[in-house]
């Protein structure tokens, strides 16, 4: 592959990138900003998993006499934002800051590849970049992160344990039986979607590196062997579900865990080493709420360092070259920069568990084998390959991630007439209609797909609270009869959640493919409104006795809490139960990036 | 009448005077600052340069950069060329005057340049992983020629399992950046002498098949880094095992390291001796000559240079620089300009 062939193909990766990551809940600073009063406002734009971090960095900025630049006060202002979302932003130019945030001065994605991605994309369009290598301020492997009594039994630490050992397992029909343990279960490996996360675009580059025996130069021709594509699935088919984030997989594990369930859950979760020490310190989401308590979990995790390597995220603090972006701005972001970079605060970075991106600071505590880690791995850091490469890369995952068995479950009561946007006069159920239909592009075709509608007295017939509109079956097949039937419906009468919700689980379960991620993904917009079943304990009691133990055939059911009066404690709740994750579309002119976000699940 | 003569030509006068008082005024409005373009590789040495003086206007940016805007200034916008002195190392004011020159451009650069600081070339490796190399593939000390004919073998092919993966050598981006073009340049002149040429020509860069190979594989164990050095301490040489890099980078930046990294870490210094040599190049204009010769080679420049790791006459070593490093009188690389351009475009070519 040649230097100048990149861009083309790294057009098609962002394209890839922009459609799938346009949406991530929580993201961006909503309305309750600071007020910077007369201070120079400096909004960074972080990634997740170090928002603590960085807000706190940025209260002590704020409050020294180092905030201040020509006389003028310096006030930082730090706003969450996933780095494909954040990429995404930034090549348009930022747009909406009202429903985005502040447009940034700083920018700091997870990986240095992000800005790369960024500039490509704006010369795609003629452009001049906008995002300048920036320093990395800290840094932090990923590793596949595993029980510890699940760890031991594969040899840990002694054993040099990698994806070629997950891969024996996964395939092997005796599960952990083969290692003695046949009450776990099967392996199962927790595993985000790369087109969102990271973290899972890094695992995805090192699984295939794995597969591929090499430490760097993975090519296209490596991504097409029989034997690396085989490599391939083997993995993905022991992954429980996706999903746009890691911490889904480990608030569910954190209460599995306190349920004394975690070990049939998932086996193994490929994560960034920092994620591991906020699980074993009790934090699994990394975000301390005020007044939460952290309670370290009964059986802590272990970073396995894969022995085929791995690759870093490097945390570049970007200061942006956009149109928004001023003089002074830069300067206040070069001051905030050193600060952050200095050995006291890079002793600050270590305490929230990332490695110092200033080498005077040692690796020290609280990366050590207290907390399930080692100090002196990886031992390799692998190659990130050419973005043609990454490219071909996704594409193939998209081919060869486990498959999906999804039955939607769309609310149909009357409140879905209301207003959802004032703006364009559109109902609720209009703008939800228009979002699942653009969803069912992300499926891929062997997936299968399926359509329930729900409301009391829906049908003359038994079951009257809901119709099966589209059976079960691969979208390839069905994919416009899905689209024509989602676009006919119309509102009707009130909310049968419970039983919905029950039965669904039941049907699907009835059919589980053990090939396939079985799930329900269920949108409603209000309160169980039956009379006749109103009981959510048993609701609840009922789909975790089904979806625990070695023997249970689990399905994901994945709520979408739609519109202000939503239930989404219940809702939250039935995810919890299943161990899956409820998605937030409170306001519904949010729905398309919410599905979005539900789809990557699959 | 001779009174009122007098008076006219004594108003005459204090209006021409004030008229030439405003434009002075103005002129120095304008350019009331010496504009100094730093090469990345003395950012940090300029930023305090700025601080410490007045009338000095800093922009960092790669030589790279520069160079490919200078080699495109029209000769109509010569006079005006946004800047009044390059700090840079060798060779690139020589790459901007060769090339605007075999495009039949006027020279943006006057033609000397005054040498300001120096710094040796070095290999930075974990010491563990030079020993593996000394012992066997090199036969004694690493140097490019062995560093290039063992990129990208497994290091269990050389005498150490323990050690995971290839062999990875890299160095900066020799198109972009100044210590990266540098190094390959090193690289390339010690591989000449192993085959008895000590003057390289651009004719034997492209036309020697087996040092495109020999190329081809030390350039292709790793992809290039802005940062390499620093980059390889924060991931504790588990992304490169060789870097080369100038000893400024690299010895300030290892000595202020943690004390497991210092120890885990050496910097080589191939025999001979090679060096960056930073250089003052002014613009063609000679408009502010004086006021950009005094700033950026005067004793405050001198003093922050050598602050950041460069070796300048009759001032301090900076910690973390090796005491009994006996400099050439020239940079031991090539001195054609052309060969340097030649060499980019080998790397061009020869990398994925």
């Amino acid at each position: 592959m040649t230097r100048a062939g990149r861009g083309i193909t790294l057009a098609l990766l962002l394209t890839a990138l922009a459609a799938c990551t346009a949406s991530s809940d929580n993201d961006g600073a909503g309305g309750d900003l600071e007020d910077p009063g007369d201070c120079i406002p400096v909004d960074m734009a972080v990634s997740p998993e170090k928002l603590d971090l960085l807000t706190d960095l940025a209260n002590t900025f704020n409050d020294s006499d180092r905030a201040e630049v020509d006389g003028d006060c310096i006030f930082v202002r730090v706003q969450r934002m996933s780095s494909g979302t954040g990429a995404s932003l930034i090549a348009d130019d930022w747009p909406d800051p009202d429903v985005n945030g502040p447009r940034p001065v700083i920018w700091s994605p997870a990986s240095s590849a992000w800005g790369a991605v960024v500039n490509q994309r704006k010369a795609d369009l003629g452009e001049e970049p906008v995002a300048p290598p920036g320093t990395p301020f800290m840094l932090t492997p990923l590793v596949i992160a595993m029980p510890e009594p699940m760890a031991n039994a594969l040899g840990y630490p002694e054993t040099p344990i990698g994806y070629a050992d997950i891969l024996r397992l996964a395939n092997d029909p005796a599960g952990w039986g083969a290692f003695g343990h046949p009450e776990w279960g099967p392996f199962r490996l927790g595993k985000t979607n790369p087109n969102f996360s990271t973290s899972a675009l890094h695992a995805t580059v090192a699984q295939y590196y794995a597969a591929a025996g090499k430490t760097g130069d993975l090519t296209l021709e490596d991504l097409n062997r029989p034997e690396v594509d085989q490599f391939a699935r083997g993995v993905e088919s022991s992954v429980v579900h996706y999903g746009d984030i890691t911490n889904t997989f480990l608030n569910n594990l954190y209460r599995a865990d306190s349920r004394g369930t975690g070990l049939t859950y998932v086996s193994a979760v490929a994560v960034e080493e920092k994620s591991v020490i906020d699980y074993n310190r009790g934090n699994p989401d990394g975000i301390l709420d005020p007044g939460e308590n952290p309670r370290p979990p009964r059986i802590p995790l272990v970073a396995i360092y894969p022995e085929e390597g791995t690759l870093f995220s490097d945390n570049p603090f970007i200061v942006l070259d956009s149109d928004w972006v001023t003089e002074n701005e830069k300067q206040a972001a070069a001051q905030f920069e050193e600060f952050v970079l200095e050995p006291q605060n890079q002793r600050r970075v270590l305490e929230f568990g990332f490695r110092p991106g200033n080498p005077s600071v040692a690796v020290d505590d609280p990366i050590n084998p207290r907390n399930g880690l080692d100090p002196n791995q990886p031992q390799t850091t692998l190659e990130v390959p050419d973005p043609a490469v990454l490219v071909g890369l996704i594409d193939k995952w998209g081919e060869t991630r486990k498959g999906a068995r999804v039955l939607l479950v769309i609310d149909v009561s009357g409140s879905m007439g209301d207003s959802g946007d004032e703006s364009t006069g559109e109902t609720k159920l209009d703008l939800a209609k228009r979002a699942a239909v653009s969803a069912l592009d992300q499926f891929k075709p062997e997936d299968e797909v399926g359509l329930r509608i729900f409301s009391t007295e829906i049908s003359a017939t038994e079951p009257t609270d809901y119709v099966d509109v589209v059976e079960i079956a691969p979208i390839s097949q069905n994919r416009e009869v899905l689209a024509s039937r989602i676009r006919d419906l119309v509102p009707t009468q009130g909310t049968p959640l419970y039983t919905v919700t029950e039965d669904s689980y039941r049907d699907m379960e009835d059919s589980f493919d053990t090939a396939r991620i079985n799930a329900v993904v269920l949108l409603s917009d209000g309160r169980n409104e039956d009379d006749r079943n109103d009981d959510i304990d048993a609701l609840l009691q009922y789909l975790r006795g089904q979806n625990e133990g070695t023997s249970s055939r689990p399905v994901r059911v994945f709520p979408i809490a739609y519109g202000a009066d939503a239930d989404l404690g219940a809702l939250q709740r039935i995810a919890e139960a299943t161990n899956a994750a409820a998605y937030d579309a409170a306001d519904p002119t949010t729905i398309e990036n919410v599905f979005v976000a539900v789809v990557s699940n699959f | 009448m001779t009174r009122v003569v007098a008076l006219v030509a004594a108003i005459v006068m204090v209006v021409a005077a004030l008229l030439i008082r405003a434009r002075i005024d103005e002129d120095s409005n304008r350019d009331g600052t010496a504009q100094l373009v730093c090469a990345t590789e003395l950012e940090e040495a300029c930023l305090d340069l700025d601080e410490r003086v007045g009338g000095l206007e800093v922009t960092i940016e790669p030589a790279g950069t520069t160079a490919a805007r200078l080699i495109g200034l029209p000769d109509t916008d010569i006079d005006d060329p946004g800047f009044d002195g390059w700090l840079v190392p060798q060779p690139w004011p020589g790459i901007v005057d060769g090339t605007r020159g075999r495009s039949q451009l006027e020279p943006v650069l006057e033609g000397e340049v005054t040498e300001v600081a120096r710094s040796p070339l070095v290999i930075a490796m974990r010491e563990e992983r030079a020993q593996v190399l000394r012992d066997g593939a090199c036969g004694g000390p690493v140097a490019w020629p062995c560093l290039g004919d063992v990129a990208g073998a497994p290091w269990a092919d050389l005498g150490d399992s323990a050690i995971p993966g290839t062999v990875r050598v890299t160095h900066a981006d020799p198109t972009v950046s100044a210590s990266g073009l540098i190094v390959l340049a090193q690289a390339a002149t010690e591989y000449f002498d192993t085959l008895g040429v000590t003057e390289i020509t651009s004719f034997e860069l492209e036309t020697t098949d087996a040092f495109i190979a020999w190329l081809t594989s030390l350039e292709n164990s790793a992809p290039p880094s802005a940062a390499p050095f620093e980059r390889m301490l924060l991931t504790s040489g588990t992304e490169y095992d060789a870097v080369g890099t100038t000893e400024a980078e690299a010895g300030p930046l290892l000595d202020e390291a943690s004390p497991d990294l210092r120890d885990a870490f050496t910097l080589l210094y191939p025999d001979p001796v090679a060096t960056a040599d930073v250089v003052l190049a002014l613009a063609a204009t000679g408009e502010r000559d004086d006021d950009i010769e005094g700033l950026a080679t005067g004793d405050t420049a001198l003093d922050v240079l050598a602050g950041d790791g460069w070796r300048v006459e009759g001032e301090p070593l900076a910690p973390g620089l090796r005491r009994n490093v006996r400099l050439p009188a020239g940079t031991n690389l090539p001195e054609d300009a052309g060969v340097y351009v030649a060499l980019q475009d080998a790397w061009r070519r020869v990398t994925r």
